[in-house]
């Protein structure tokens, strides 16, 4: 079969199978030329020996000569096989070559007939000769010799038939018979010479396979062979030309081949290389690693290696490289040689180390600018605090108008300087990374509410709703930085309240559940203000950038607050993205996860008030405010009814009561067209039917005179819009327990459960006894005047020393504010002096600190530091108000006088301040405290097995929830101990903890005996 | 083509010359030896005798004594007498040699040495020279055994025609070598 179906391929290969053919019948006819040549000689030999032997001589008497046979033998036997020779030698293979030799071998036969006689055995010699001739398979050569056979045996047949058979006897046929015999074996013969010639075909087809398939092995090897020269050529090329040094390595780590780069990076000569082992130029230091490496790759632990190290060039100098390593195995797994990539690092190492210079330079370069802020930043506060608190103190006395508008001017322009400064410092911060979010367990709607509070008087100046809608999902406690989470609220409801003309701006926070037991809150705030344009949606987030240029002339600010915003975000791990349609308002939206409170904490909520069916009317304008309001009571239970302006709730009122259901509740917006809410309080208030409705007055101005105003006409509660939501669960249930007949309250048990709530406007302060520590003059005069307007005691001291002094010919005080950076002896080491003192005797002296530094530590340094808490300088009233409400909650003692008697430990129990914070819900206490009782015993456990293993963390964290634990029962005692346990935890410091444990020990037995008592009825 | 030419030219010539070689080696096969006249030829009737002269070493002749030997078996009555011709100057044990024994092997036969006397008293001067004499002691045939120079296959018919009714003495040529040195 030829190799493939093709017309060209089949007649080349049957053209080669020709070759193949008439190679080998010439090579058989040249074989066996040379065959007869010797058989000839042979036959011509052995017909002389015979000759000699049978007739060697002729005699006549007694003279004997030599026979004629022997001449005839030799003579014509020599004759005879002339020319067969001559051309066997001269012309082999060629066919009158065979045809003389096939007619010499039949002549020769003759020849032998004749000598021996005719003999009839001597005629096998012609069958044998014919058979030797078949051997060139070539059937003219067989009808040749078998013509010259024929022609012998007939003529000396004819004429001398008993020189052809030995005798005359039947001469007239025998050569019919021997001429039939001839043919005979001719005839099997010739077949097998065609056999003979089809087996040679065969053979040659066969070989033209074999030599096709030959060139096409051929042909694939030598295709191989170019392609594995190719790829060799590449490697090589790869490997010369390679950029980085590379080297064949033998296993006993001899260089077998080594490129220019190598050469060249090692500043040895190739034969140098490869006649030196890598351990020979390795650096000393790195030999044994790179052994250890070496090692476990001919162990086969790994495969490759890679590693820096140095190697000593030729002239002693010192090379960095990174190695790169492989092994290479042969296929029974033994290793061949590794391949090494070498690449000089020199200049790399000599920069990591510039660059490690240059680092601490930069580093210490930070230090000093971070220092630098710190300076500053105290440096502009405290002057600051001077303008801020004087500017507060002259806007509270009698002025003419036009010195109050100068001032007020003074004060809105110190407040901006002072969010400008608060601004930069924040970015500053964030900038060097020194920002951290510090999580604690907080209340989130609390929070929320209290931001919005806080920015509640802008809005309502500028005539804004300012509402806040909390998805009923949101769980009341979470742990997060309640801080940042303020700040971010801040800075974005205040951006919404600064370009917001007229309208609103609404706050709507959601949950949404996140793996963990984690929480994802997200804050909309929406506003119906000037908007932003598309094109400057993202770049808001940039730093000193606003939407447009002229904002920042018009409305001012750094422009840093939404790049702060966006990293506050993203370090809550949420995002924070704008939407804006210009003219119509934009809403910002930005997520954080937070994780769920747990422990008792969680479990001590104030939970609101059921208000399971209490009808509920809604008077306000404003849609959202009437839809947040209807959706926080109809969470409470309560059926609320909206009217969007006075006239239309009087007729709801109206109509309530004609069908004797009348609103025992209404929330009216004291602020709307046409007809306010005062207009329709007084109008209920003169309606008999409209008799024990109570009103709660929800306004978004805090207006001089109107509380009086509400009293005047009855009004059971003044709540300043935006409302919290507790605080209003809190002013309703007060409403209805004061509608409530007593005996009614007494006898119907299942009416809600409604508890004492404190005054809604603020919380009435205690007079604390105040030691400040300040050694400013503006600083000491602003904060002094601060707290004596407030009606609190104040001894004033101009150092650490002074302060320590006081407070040791004074006894405690209910609060220590103490500024940080004072001569003498500053802060830090005043209040670690306090508890130096403190130390063993179970009391704690609470100290706040108050610092101009606004950097990042200064929290935890006043905290480690042992103080309680912080301010920052300039005092904000707000802030300073709510640490002064916070002592006040901790602090049972109220003072009356300039010299109250000395500051005793705190009770065991505050069981009354309890209540209070509970809404003086005696069940709810009573639960509260089972909770603590149960939950005591495991958080000592805990505290101690921590104490044990030298785990701050978390010391410090189940200090803090045991402290806020206790804090909710009124174990003021125990939450003291608790924190300064806390405090110790911070600092990682635990040489006193042991006393402050055993004092903890204490407190609890102590304040679960007090929780175990029957409570005891006031008088 | 040329070379081709040549090399038919060079096998023609060679063909012709062998054949030439062929048909002299021939004429000497054919070529019969002399025959003399015999001086007398008397024998007293008996039974069928054949005599044959034979040269001790003649090559051609050991065909004629392998003819005889076939002769004695078929022909059991004919006795048979073989003189082996030993001329005087001749070493003793000349007669010995192939001949003798392939003699003394045919049945019967009476091996005679004789000095020439005999040969020349019957005309016999060439190896294989043979008379056929009758139970009468006419001498029926005289000539060779032999149709040639050492062939065979000639003697039945050489027989049927000495033993034909015709009774006429039969002369045939003899194939040997000559019996007597020349010129002695």
């Amino acid at each position: 079969m030829p190799p493939a179906e093709t017309k060209e391929n089949n007649a080349r290969w049957e053209a080669r199978v020709g070759e193949l053919v008439a190679e080998a019948r010439d090579a058989i006819h040249r074989r066996t030329d040379r065959m007869f040549a010797g058989l000839l000689v042979f036959q011509w030999l052995a017909m002389i020996g015979l000759a000699l032997w049978v007739t060697p001589l002729t005699w006549a008497g007694t003279r004997s000569t030599t026979h004629p046979h022997v001449w005839a033998a030799v003579g014509l036997g020599g004759l005879t096989i002339a020319l067969p020779l001559f051309l066997a030698f001269a012309r082999p293979g060629r066919p009158n070559t065979r045809f003389v030799i096939a007619a010499a071998q039949m002549i020769s036969t003759g020849l032998l007939i004749h000598l021996t006689g005719g003999r009839i055995e001597t005629h096998f010699h012609v069958f044998g000769s014919l058979a030797f001739l078949s051997f060139y398979r070539d059937w003219r050569v067989l009808l040749t010799a078998s013509a010259v056979t024929a022609a012998d045996h007939v003529v000396r047949g004819l004429a001398w038939p008993e020189s052809v058979y030995g005798n005359i006897a039947g001469a007239n046929w025998r050569w019919v018979e021997h001429a039939g015999w001839v043919v005979f074996m001719d005839v099997f013969l010739l077949f097998a010479c065609w056999q003979g010639n089809r087996d040679l075909w065969r053979a040659a087809e066969r070989e033209a396979e074999l030599e096709a398939a030959h060139a096409t092995v051929e042909e694939r090897i030598r295709e191989r062979t170019a392609e594995l020269w190719q790829k060799e050529e590449q490697f090589r090329r790869a490997f010369e030309d390679a950029a980085i040094g590379m080297a064949l390595v033998s296993p006993d780590g001899r260089f077998i081949r080594v490129n220019r780069v190598l050469c060249e990076t090692l500043g040895y000569t190739e034969t140098e290389l490869l006649a030196c082992s890598f351990q020979s130029i390795t650096h000393v230091d790195d030999l044994a690693i790179d052994l250890e490496h070496l090692r476990r790759t001919l162990e086969g632990l790994s495969s490759t290696y890679q590693m820096e190290k140095r190697y000593r060039r030729k002239n002693g100098q010192i090379v960095w490289a990174t190695l790169g390593v492989s092994l290479v195995r042969d296929n029974a797994g033994n290793p061949l040689h590794f391949v090494s990539q070498v690449q000089d690092i020199t200049a790399r190492k000599a920069g990591e180390e510039a660059l490690v210079r240059a680092t601490a330079i930069a580093e210490a370069a930070s230090r000093a600018k971070s220092e630098f802020l710190a300076n500053m930043s105290h440096e502009i506060r405290t002057p600051m605090n001077g303008i801020l608190g004087m500017t507060d103190l002259i806007l509270e006395t009698d002025l003419t108008p036009d010195q109050r508008e100068s001032i007020g001017l003074v004060k809105t322009s110190a407040d901006a300087l002072l969010t400008v400064i608060n601004d930069i410092l924040d970015f500053s911060k964030i900038e060097a990374g020194k920002l951290d979010i510090d999580p604690i367990p907080f209340s989130v709607r609390d929070t929320v509410g209290d931001t919005l509070k806080a920015l509640a008087a802008r809005a309502h100046a500028k005539g804004l709703e300012l509402a806040c809608d909390t998805d009923p999902k949101v769980p009341e406690m979470a742990l997060g930085d309640a801080h940042r989470l303020r700040q971010i609220l801040t800075n974005l409801v205040g951006n919404a309240i600064k370009f917001t003309e007229r309208g609103e701006v609404v706050v709507r926070c959601e949950c949404l559940e996140e793996p963990n037991d984690a929480i994802r809150l997200v804050f909309h705030v929406t506003d119906t203000g000037i908007g932003i344009p598309p094109a400057k949606l993202r770049t808001i987030f940039e730093p000193f950038t606003q939407a447009d240029g002229s904002t920042t002339r018009k409305y001012g600010g750094t422009g840093l607050g939404l790049t702060i915003c966006q990293r506050l975000v993203e370090l809550m791990g949420g995002r924070i993205h704008a939407a804006s349609e210009p003219g119509r308002g934009s809403t910002f939206t930005f997520d954080v996860r937070l994780e769920r409170a747990r422990g008792s904490i969680e479990r001590t909520i104030v939970l609101p008030v059921d208000l399971k069916g209490v009808p509920i009317l809604i008077v306000d304008d404003n849609a959202t405010n009437r839809r947040v309001l209807a959706e926080t009571v109809r969470h409470w239970g309560a059926k609320p009814t909206c009217s969007a302006s006075g006239p239309e709730a009087m007729d709801e009122l109206r109509y309530a009561a004609g069908n004797g259901t009348p609103f025992p509740i209404v929330l009216l917006d004291g602020m709307m067209p046409e007809m306010d809410g005062f207009m329709v309080a007084d109008r209920i208030g003169r309606e008999k039917a409209l008799a024990g409705v109570a009103i709660l007055m929800l306004t978004s101005a805090d207006r001089q005179g109107d509380t009086a105003r509400c009293r005047d006409l009855g009004v059971a509660s003044y709540l300043v819009k935006p409302v919290k939501p507790a605080e209003l669960n809190r002013a309703i249930a007060a409403a209805l327990y004061a509608a409530t007949p007593q005996a009614e309250r007494a006898t119907n048990p299942t009416n809600p459960t409604i508890a004492t709530v404190p005054g809604p406007v603020a919380a009435v302060g205690r007079r604390l006894r105040i030691l400040v520590a300040e050694d400013n003059v503006v600083n000491q005069h602003v904060i002094v005047s601060l707290l004596k307007k407030a009606g609190h005691a104040v001894t004033v001291t101009v150092d650490g020393k002074q302060a320590l002094a006081a407070l040791a010919s004074e006894g405690p005080f209910d609060l220590v504010l103490m500024d940080v950076q004072m001569p003498e002896m500053d802060g830090f080491e005043a209040t670690a002096a306090i508890r130096e003192m403190e130390s063993g005797t179970g009391r704690r002296q609470l100290v706040v600190a108050m610092t101009a530094h606004a950097m990042k530590g200064d929290r935890e340094r006043c905290l480690a530091a042992g103080m309680d808490d912080y301010v920052s300088k300039p005092i904000q009233r707000a802030e300073l108000t709510r640490v002064l409400e916070w002592v006040a909650g901790i602090v049972p003692v109220s003072i009356s006088s300039q010299t109250p008697p000395p500051r005793q430990r705190p009770p065991v129990l505050d069981r009354t301040g309890a209540l209070e914070r509970l809404g003086g819900d005696e069940d709810l206490f009573g639960q509260v405290a089972a909770v603590f009782l149960a939950d005591a015993p495991k958080i000592r456990e805990e505290l101690r097995r921590a104490f044990s293993a030298g785990d701050f963390a978390e010391i410090r964290r189940l200090s803090h929830g045991l402290k806020g634990a206790a804090g909710y029962v009124g174990g003021l005692a125990t939450a003291e101990s608790a924190r300064a346990l806390e405090n110790l935890g911070a600092e990682g410091s635990l040489s006193s903890a042991a006393a402050i444990l055993d004092d903890l020990d204490r407190e609890l037995d102590r304040l679960t005996a007090a929780l175990g008592e029957p409570v005891a009825l006031p008088a | 083509m040329r070379r081709d030419w040549l090399a038919w030219l060079a096998a023609l010539l060679w063909f012709g010359a062998l054949l030439s070689g062929i048909v002299g080696w021939e004429w000497y096969t054919l070529t019969p030896g002399s025959k003399g006249t015999p001086v007398a030829i008397e024998a007293e009737p008996g039974g069928w005798r054949l005599t044959i002269f034979v040269h001790p070493h003649c090559p051609c002749t050991r065909t004629t004594l392998t003819e005889l030997m076939d002769l004695s078996h078929a022909e059991p009555d004919l006795a048979i007498r073989v003189l082996f011709v030993i001329p005087p100057e001749a070493p003793a044990d000349w007669w010995n040699g192939p001949s003798h024994t392939i003699a003394e092997s045919i049945p019967g036969v009476e091996i005679v040495q004789d000095d020439g006397t005999e040969a020349r008293r019957c005309g016999a001067e060439t190896s294989g020279h043979s008379l056929l004499i009758d139970p009468s002691g006419r001498t029926i045939f005289c000539g060779g055994l032999t149709p040639g120079r050492g062939r065979d296959g000639a003697l039945r018919l050489w027989l049927s025609r000495m033993k034909s009714p015709s009774g006429e003495r039969v002369d045939a040529p003899v194939f040997g070598c000559p019996l007597f040195t020349p010129n002695t």
